[in-house]
């Protein structure tokens, strides 16, 4: 069964993530400062990895972006009390898959968890298959997390480029989605998809 | 262990040897537990095993009963030492953000009334103790 | 009919001496005994001792259906508290309460109390009102045509006395608006221009220097 670990320095929370995701049948390690879990992400495999932003020592942020730079691909959850825009923002651009702020519902643990386990089982053409789905139906936010996992994952296709694009220009901010079109032909310039695309924009203007 | 009473999302707001044995308590029967309180110290009385949330503030600031998601909350606990105090938490949970039960202590049984007119819950010590001594001397 | 101001300290003072020389008859609650005593010797008022966030003083208080209740402690809590009492158990219809924290005062009128007076918002308003000019500046920088002036009116301002629509100002400005004694006072051709008065005018950059000249003189600002 999948293995997670918790990384929150309030006795509390790692008393309650233990006794939900344990009665659901995970395997839970809780400690309660980002120096323990790197070390224990350094020896064991885990599933999924949930961390508070705030941690006495290394930030949550901070542990992130370690985990970046060494290649670690552990999903990552990150669960604050300040759920403010920009710090959802600073969490997502340093690797996390999602954010959940506290206080949360056990089913709101619960959904996030498996929602990160669904992600990581997927390859990367599945997701791209899943991404563009989720884009014709209109349901953005959703692909955008697929397709963040993409650009981990393989850094040099352009083909999550063009997909972000996508979903920038749905939002109305043209001038990024031009810049990822740009990108993605740079990557490979007979990525058609991505040509035709721009094609569009330059007719337009 | 599944349980077969309903969850209940509890807000506990106040700390003191009340608050700590009700939150300790719910946490224990497998409620949501949201406890309130401005002085970190208290919440130390709170159980090793104790496991929901401890937001440190004072719960007449709106802004913290938002940061405890009152809204969603089932029954709202309060505790504090000040009858004022619990007052007007009460009538915010009840009134502003329309918690179904919400339960005071009120040290003062004059108070009572007024509490009782607004749908508030209040529990009076020194009534509940002036109760069990009555039947006590009845008793003898 | 009575005024029963509740708490507060010169605040209460103040309201009451007001009251009471337009003929009031006035209460005041408060818990302090020395400052009790001082405001008895000094104000022809009855005085009661006491907190009036319980129910025996209000009582004491002979709390009728038609007295004006004025409510000013700093904290909002005791205030809610004396306000429903006073509202539900003795049927006063009409209170005014300070609410100390600006959160609250949509808490307080959803509870019921006729008035509520936030002092943080005014003071608040009125430091904005102050700021206007250097905010608009930073939003319409002059570059793009638009000057923003301050002009104080002194003894020697020609404009001084004059109505606003008797005083020629040149057309691409306009006076947008007077800070009279801290309020703020929307310009109207028949506005007075008064001494003290601070006018925030809004203009093109080409004919400032005449709005100074015509409003106050040669020096302007």
């Amino acid at each position: 069964m999948a293995k997670v670990l918790c990384v929150d320095d309030e006795r509390n929370v790692r008393n309650l993530m233990k006794k939900v995701l344990e009665d659901e049948g995970y395997e839970v390690v809780a400690v309660s400062s980002g120096e323990e879990a790197q070390e224990l992400l350094n020896k064991e495999r885990f599933n999924i990895l949930t961390l508070d932003l705030k941690l006495p020592g290394i930030s949550g942020i901070d542990l992130l972006r370690k985990l970046q730079e060494k290649g670690m691909e552990v999903p990552a959850i990150v669960i604050s009390a300040i759920a403010t825009p920009e710090a959802i923002v600073e969490a997502m651009k340093n690797g996390a898959v999602d954010f959940l702020s506290k206080p949360f519902s056990p089913e709101e643990l619960l959904e996030k968890v498996k929602g990160a386990l669904e992600m990581e089982k997927m390859t990367f053409n599945k997701m791209e298959r899943i991404a563009k789905n989720l884009i014709e139906k209109g349901k953005y936010d959703e692909s955008e997390k697929i397709v963040r996992k993409m650009f981990s994952l393989v850094p040099s296709s352009p083909i999550p480029h063009y997909l972000y694009s996508l979903i920038l220009s749905s939002r109305g901010n043209k001038d990024l989605a031009l810049r990822h079109l740009k990108a993605a032909l740079i990557l490979d310039e007979n990525y058609h998809l991505a040509r035709e695309e721009l094609k569009k924009y330059e007719e337009k203007n | 262990m599944k349980k077969k009473t309903k969850i209940l999302y509890v807000i506990v707001v106040g700390c003191g040897k009340m608050g700590s044995i009700i939150a300790n308590y719910a946490s224990s029967e497998g409620h949501n537990v949201v406890v309130i309180d401005k002085d970190e110290k208290a919440f130390d009385m709170l159980s090793p095993e104790f496991s929901g949330f401890t937001i440190l503030g004072d719960a007449t600031e709106v802004e913290n009963l938002k940061a405890a998601k009152v809204d969603r909350a089932d029954v709202l606990f309060s505790l504090t030492t000040d009858d004022n105090t619990n007052f007007m938490i009460s009538m915010v949970a009840k009134h502003v953000f329309g918690v179904k039960r919400v339960v005071s202590r009120v040290y003062d049984p004059d108070n009572l009334p007024v509490f009782q007119e607004f749908g508030i819950d209040a529990i009076c010590p020194i009534l509940l103790m002036v109760e069990s001594l009555k039947g006590l001397l009845l008793g003898e | 009919m009575k005024v029963v101001i509740i708490g507060g300290e010169k605040t209460a003072y103040y309201l009451a001496r007001s009251l009471i020389s337009k003929g009031y008859r006035v209460m005041i609650i408060n818990k302090d005994p020395v400052f009790c005593q001082e405001l008895a010797k000094k104000l022809k008022a009855i005085v009661i001792n006491g907190d009036g966030s319980r129910r025996y003083i209000l009582e004491e208080a002979e709390l009728m259906r038609n007295d004006v209740v004025v409510i000013l402690t700093p904290r909002d809590h005791d205030n809610l508290i004396i306000s429903q009492l006073a509202k539900n158990l003795f049927g006063v219809e009409r209170i005014v309460s300070l609410v100390n924290d600006p959160e609250n005062v949509e808490i307080f009128q959803k509870l019921g109390i006729n008035v509520v007076l936030n002092l943080t918002s005014m003071i608040t308003t009125t430091i904005e009102n102050l700021m206007f000019p250097e905010e608009m500046e930073k939003r319409f920088p002059v570059e793009k045509g638009i000057s923003f002036l301050t002009l104080e009116i002194t003894n020697d301002s020609p404009s001084l006395g004059k109505k606003l629509k008797d005083i020629t100002l040149p057309e691409e400005s306009i006076v947008g608006a007077i800070l009279r004694g801290g309020v703020l006072v929307v310009p109207r051709g028949e506005t007075e221009i008064r001494l003290g008065d601070k006018l925030f005018i809004i203009t093109s950059p080409d004919v400032k220097k005449d709005v100074v000249k015509v409003l106050v003189g040669g020096n302007g600002r």
